[in-house]
């Protein structure tokens, strides 16, 4: 019984780092990133085992979102890029059918990101999602309620035909 | 593109992005751990070095970390000193803080000096002052939404690079803790003081002489209340004329019930707060308990600043007292009271109303007071360096555990062996890393505007409700409809 106690960390890490990794990826948009956030939310649900282990995956994906959003992380990941890594750092834009929406999500802002990944993809509902952040339900559904807007904004099919009558009538947007 | 299809496009496109990353083989397990143990033996080591760092003086080694906001000073020539304001002590818990400050003041050729003002004049003077040249350049605050409401306004730096720059002292935080002072990844405040948690102290000897345990369940302290009354004592002391001690009852008892969340909700300003039935209930439970006459006759009129509910409990004419763990240091310094015996004063948990409920333990209270740094002095650089160089320091982080706290850094628990604080300051400490949840007491509020409107009809209401001048059902509806009429601030770090 002692062992099986001991391993449970090691168990969740083992089990859990891969999908967590790639939760990483899709809330950071960096392949070399998302390890290290990976990693560093093992060790975080590691340290707190005792409080955490009911649900250690939340509490893992909440440093993995909170960390991720930092400007120290952000120049990192830039020099860590620039640092000409062998591996691609952005696996999906060569495999996802629609890469300009993909693009379109790595530009949102890290919060909203992460909200559209945690509702979108992982079901989470906003109230779920509020307690991963730590965040008001309202902050969480106005996130999400814009990164919709500049997504759809983002991929507003471009008419060519049309004048741009703001211009013709001499105004500025 | 209808939002239809654009929710099934992203969910293809995050499931194929998903999916795209390339595997990893089990090695980085082993990574993980090596990593690990280096994170702790940096942490350890963490105190060490900033205790390095703040010997050596490390003002001319401080990275540049000014953000030029818009406000200017209007004064002509460079400040005299640097401000540090804080709250004023009446039992001498800002001597960490003071004695720190004088350590600086040693090698240091700007100065620090030390502002400190009682409850209701530091509020007036902060939001009057900050900003302003007669305003400080350090100031103690609670974070939360009055502090966002002075980042909002452009008055607070951001210490994010400056902590980037020394991440030992970062690390040495728990992070919970850093959190506080933290929004959208920047950061506006640290941490200067120990967690102080709600606590139900209690007098063990009168325990011991009425022949009753500590009370662990609700009904226990009916039980503890019951018997005190008929014995002439005053059961549970109460402060109760700013409301904020009564509100730590319902704030209590919200969780013990089953709502934690309730709790979370209202503190959070959500539209439905007050709806949540637990709600009604927590209020009936606690008139029913004043009306019983736990707390006795004149406990509404008793201010916190009065120190008159501290007194009768250091004295012995009030068996128990729920407050704020910096009371412990209050009794030990009172010269009057029973706690100076270092074996009568105990302590203890709310108690359980239910059995199976409030598993994870919610704790209530303030997580820590914080310190901040006001943008457009003169001074900032220094500033900063003196909050980094301090509030991981060794002989700081002693000075706050003789005083009662238990600091919120890592490795602290070696610390109490031996001293006269141990055992409080280690329970303490480990009530704080087992919560669950940390709710910040909703009546501390800084601004002028909505919030306190809320505030002082919360302080208001409450009070009536423990003299049962209203009914719970009427407490709710008041503040349904205040809590109705207020809309937040935009935290910083919201687009």
């Amino acid at each position: 019984m002692a062992d099986d106690a001991a391993s449970a960390p090691e168990e969740f890490a083992r089990t859990r780092l891969d999908s967590l990794r790639r939760f990483g990826y899709l809330v950071c948009g960096s392949a070399a990133e998302a390890d290290d956030l990976a990693q560093i939310a093992v060790i975080e649900v590691w340290r707190r085992w005792k409080r955490v282990q009911r649900d250690p995956e939340a509490y893992a994906r909440r440093v993995i979102v909170t960390r991720n959003v930092s400007r120290w992380r952000r120049w990192r990941r830039e020099r860590l890029v620039a640092g000409h890594n062998p591996e691609p750092d952005d696996p999906a834009s060569q495999r996802v059918t629609d890469p300009e929406l993909w693009q379109a999500l790595r530009a949102l802002r890290d919060l909203e990101r992460a909200v559209v990944v945690l509702h979108v993809l992982y079901g989470y509902t906003f109230d779920e999602i509020g307690q991963i952040l730590d965040e008001p339900r309202g902050t969480v559904s106005s996130r999400y309620s814009r990164a919709k807007a500049t997504l759809r904004e983002h991929l507003r099919p471009v008419t060519t035909t049309e004048p741009n009558l703001v211009w013709l009538a001499g105004g500025t947007k | 593109m209808n939002d239809q299809n654009l929710d099934r496009a992203l969910v293809k496109t995050l499931s194929e992005a998903h999916d795209s990353l390339p595997g990893r083989d089990v090695r980085s397990i082993v990574d993980l751990r090596s990593r690990y143990v280096a994170a702790k033996r940096r942490r350890a080591a963490a105190l060490g070095v900033a205790m390095v760092l703040g010997a050596a003086g490390a003002l001319g080694a401080a990275v540049g970390v000014e953000r030029t906001w818009h406000y200017q000073r209007m004064a002509a020539e460079p400040a005299a000193a640097i401000q540090l304001w804080m709250l004023k002590d009446i039992n001498d818990r800002e001597r960490p803080i003071t004695e720190a400050v004088k350590r600086y003041n040693r090698r240091s050729p700007v100065k620090i000096r030390v502002t400190t003002l009682p409850n209701e004049e530091y509020k007036r003077r902060i939001l009057g002052e900050l900003g302003s040249p007669s305003g400080p350049d350090i100031f103690m605050n609670w974070g939360g939404k009055d502090l966002w409401a002075f980042v909002h306004n452009g008055k607070v730096v951001d210490l994010a690079a400056a902590l980037a720059a020394r991440p030992a002292v970062a690390e040495a935080f728990k992070p919970e803790m850093l959190d506080l002072g933290s929004a959208g990844g920047k950061r506006y405040a640290l941490p200067m003081s120990g967690a102080q948690p709600v606590v139900l102290f209690y007098n063990k000897r009168l325990f011991t002489d009425a022949g009753l345990r500590a009370p662990e369940t609700f009904s226990e302290l009916i039980l503890a209340v019951d018997t005190f009354k008929a014995s002439g004592k005053i059961p549970i002391a109460m402060p109760g004329a700013d409301g904020w001690s009564e509100l730590m009852y319902l704030i209590y008892l919200l969780d013990r019930i089953g709502a934690p969340m309730a709790s979370m909700d209202i503190a959070n300003r959500s539209p439905k707060a007050w709806e949540h039935s637990a709600v009604l209930e927590a209020a009936r439970i606690c008139q029913s308990l004043a009306a019983r006459g736990a707390f006795g006759a004149d406990f509404d009129r008793l201010g916190q600043d009065d120190n008159v509910a501290s007194e009768r409990f250091a004295r012995g004419e009030a068996a128990m007292y729920l407050t704020g763990t910096w009371e412990f240091a209050n009794q030990m310094t009172n010269p009057a009271s029973f706690a100076r015996d270092g074996t009568s004063l105990g302590w203890t948990t709310f108690p359980k109303v239910f059995d199976n409920v409030g598993i994870r333990d919610y704790l209530v209270g303030v997580p820590a007071n914080l310190f901040s740094v006001a943008s457009g002095g003169q001074h900032t650089t220094a500033a900063i360096d003196f909050l980094m160089s301090t509030l991981v320091s060794e002989p700081f982080l002693d000075d706050l555990i003789a005083v009662g706290h238990a600091p919120v850094v890592w490795g602290v628990e070696a610390r109490y062996h031996g001293t006269r604080h141990a055992e409080f300051a280690s329970f303490t400490s480990d009530l704080v890393s087992r919560a669950g949840a940390f709710t910040p007491a909703w009546g501390q509020t800084l601004s002028p505007t909505p919030s306190q409107a809320v505030g002082s009809s919360l302080n208001r209401e409450i009070r009536a409700l423990f003299r049962s001048e209203i009914t719970p059902e009427a407490f709710v509806a008041v503040m349904k409809s205040a809590n109705a009429g207020w809309t937040s601030p935009r935290p910083v770090g919201t687009p």
